[in-house]
């Protein structure tokens, strides 16, 4: 058991992990190209049905992303036994610190190693767990149910800012900004919220995003305006976001231990 | 030592495992054919009791479910179309042409053009008789009429009217994609569209006969003189009022041309059709 658990944290382990990823990598890209069509439902089917589908069907162009998998997984376990022995070595070694500041400080990058597998957990939960409606329509004054809920979208209105210059002239009555308001109607309360491109909004627990919109163009056929949503149920999302928080506060108590360090180094001289 | 040793046994294992998983993936039941199929942006994949779940060309998931049979759970009563569709209306010529392919141009009861741009000798003869409706043009549909004529089914592209459509109770399927459906995609798309009608033969036999037609025209250009010289350049597009809009490099009309000998001059730019 303690060679498995030394040979896991092992710097060898994480050179030729990290190593494999870089060539895993390369090899996406590659494979990636003229094959999107295959990757792209990832977003809205869940990782469960995505392996089942498609990326049963064409193992050959899936296969990087698998390995990827496997070597994130490495990835984390490696980094995870690595900061443990470290952590533990710290404590162990805390009467040498005779500054508790400095010995807190010293931390911080065990925090952002522990932060970056928080973040990968994040990924993979929203992967195998999100619920994605990933193309809710709804035309002006029209309202919806969200499937799987008892949530009422209504669209009140859209506001389309035309590009109008002779700057960008190819640009000339192009659709360059949009604003929505919806009204939601949940529990018979009703809440108004805007949504725009780049703009989202959560609402009980759900994300709602912008994905596309109508009309695109001032002049050319007219479309009636409506919408298109994607809306999400992602539980990964929290632990994301607290990873990128650890991760933060990591990274300020390194700045900070540097800063002391060097000011120290200012006053001996 | 013993280190690396258990490194490289720990990789040595996960990559087996992965290999193993690659061989399963390949090995697929030739009995019943694949389970999963994707054409293009559009995908279709078998489910228990002879239903169909397939993903239209805006991701959108509905389940082909035959007649009389209960549906399975977890869908929505607008995602569920009963097989086969014996009354449809459709808004795009090549979805109307697909379905003479197949022989199912008599289930055709609406459309979005008036009599005079018909070329389709079914579709003028049933305007005439009266058996196809004009529901209006696509930017101003006559939905009053279109719940009049009762379709169990609308293909559509306007992704708008889907909304308005499913609040008749009736199932709407968008047969446009985001990106430009290419070569392989265009031909095999007559494959989802038999699925609603139960013409898989027709299809596959259609899919046969433009995939021999395709070959010959790449035959016919390789064995002429014009693979020597110069290739013709060729663009492929609309000229509007304020605008020209071409059909980008990974459309099947700049494939088409490529076959055929042109040099396609957007073959550069990857986009919507």
């Amino acid at each position: 058991m303690k060679k498995i658990w030394k040979a896991l944290g092992s710097i060898r382990l994480t050179i030729i992990v990290l190593l494999l990823l870089v060539c895993d990598l390369a090899g996406g890209y590659a494979s990636l190209r003229g094959s999107e069509k295959i990757f792209k439902p990832l977003n809205d089917l869940g990782l469960i049905e995505w392996i089942s589908t498609y990326g049963k069907t064409y193992p050959g162009h899936t296969v990087w992303f698998f390995a990827l998998f496997v070597l994130l997984f490495l990835l984390a376990v490696n980094t995870f036994v690595c900061t443990t022995d470290r952590v533990f070595v710290l404590i162990e070694n805390r009467k040498h610190f005779l500054n508790r500041l400095r010995f807190f400080l010293k931390f911080s990058v065990h925090i952002m190693h522990y932060a970056l597998i928080i973040i990968l957990i994040g990924y993979l939960v929203s992967y195998l767990y999100a619920v994605t409606c990933s193309n809710m329509i709804i035309a002006l004054n029209q309202d919806s149910m969200i499937p799987g809920t008892k949530i009422r979208v209504l669209l009140q209105s859209i506001d389309i800012d035309y590009y109008q210059g002779d700057r960008l002239d190819f640009l000339n009555d192009r659709a360059c900004k949009v604003k929505a308001d919806l009204l939601l109607t949940a529990d018979d309360k009703q809440t108004s919220k805007t949504i725009g491109l780049n703009d989202p909004f959560w609402f009980k627990d759900l994300s709602f995003h912008l994905n596309d919109f109508a009309p695109r163009y001032k002049s050319g056929m007219q479309r009636q305006p409506y919408i298109s949503l994607i809306i999400k149920k992602d539980p990964g999302m929290k632990l994301y976001f607290s990873g990128t928080v650890f991760f933060l506060a990591g990274l300020i108590m390194y700045l900070y231990q540097w800063f002391l360090l060097q000011s120290r180094k200012g006053e001996e001289i | 030592m013993k280190s690396v040793c258990c490194c490289k046994s720990l990789l040595i294992a996960c990559f087996v495992l992965l290999g193993a998983w690659l061989l399963g993936a390949c090995s697929q039941s030739p009995e019943n054919g694949p389970s999963f199929v994707n054409i293009g942006e559009f995908s279709i994949k078998k489910l228990p009791e002879n239903c169909t779940e397939i993903r239209d060309g805006a991701g959108r998931i509905l389940v082909l479910v035959p007649r009389g049979q209960k549906p399975p759970k977890g869908y929505g009563k607008n995602r569920i179309i009963e097989t086969p569709v014996r009354r449809v209306v459709a808004y795009s010529g090549f979805n109307i042409g697909i379905l003479k392919v197949l022989g199912a141009i008599d289930t055709l009861v609406g459309v979005t053009h008036k009599r005079d741009y018909w070329t389709i000798d079914e579709v003028v003869k049933g305007m005439d008789s009266g058996r196809i409706a004009y529901i209006g043009e696509t930017n101003g549909i006559d939905f009053e009429k279109l719940k009049t004529i009762e379709p169990d089914l609308v293909l559509t592209w306007d992704a708008c009217a889907i909304s308005m459509i499913n609040e008749l109770g009736i199932p709407g399927v968008i047969t446009t994609t985001g990106e430009a459906m290419d070569l392989n995609t265009r031909m095999r798309f007559a494959r989802f569209l038999a699925l609603f009608f139960n013409r898989e033969r027709e299809a596959d036999e259609y899919v046969a006969k433009v995939q021999n037609a395709i070959k010959s025209v790449k035959d016919s250009f390789l064995n002429s003189d014009f693979d020597k010289g110069p290739r013709p350049k060729v663009i492929w597009g609309d000229i509007y009022e304020k605008r020209v809009m071409v059909e980008p490099g990974n459309s099947w009309a700049a494939e088409m041309i490529e076959l055929a000998g042109g040099d396609y001059l957007f073959d550069d730019i990857s986009g919507a059709s």
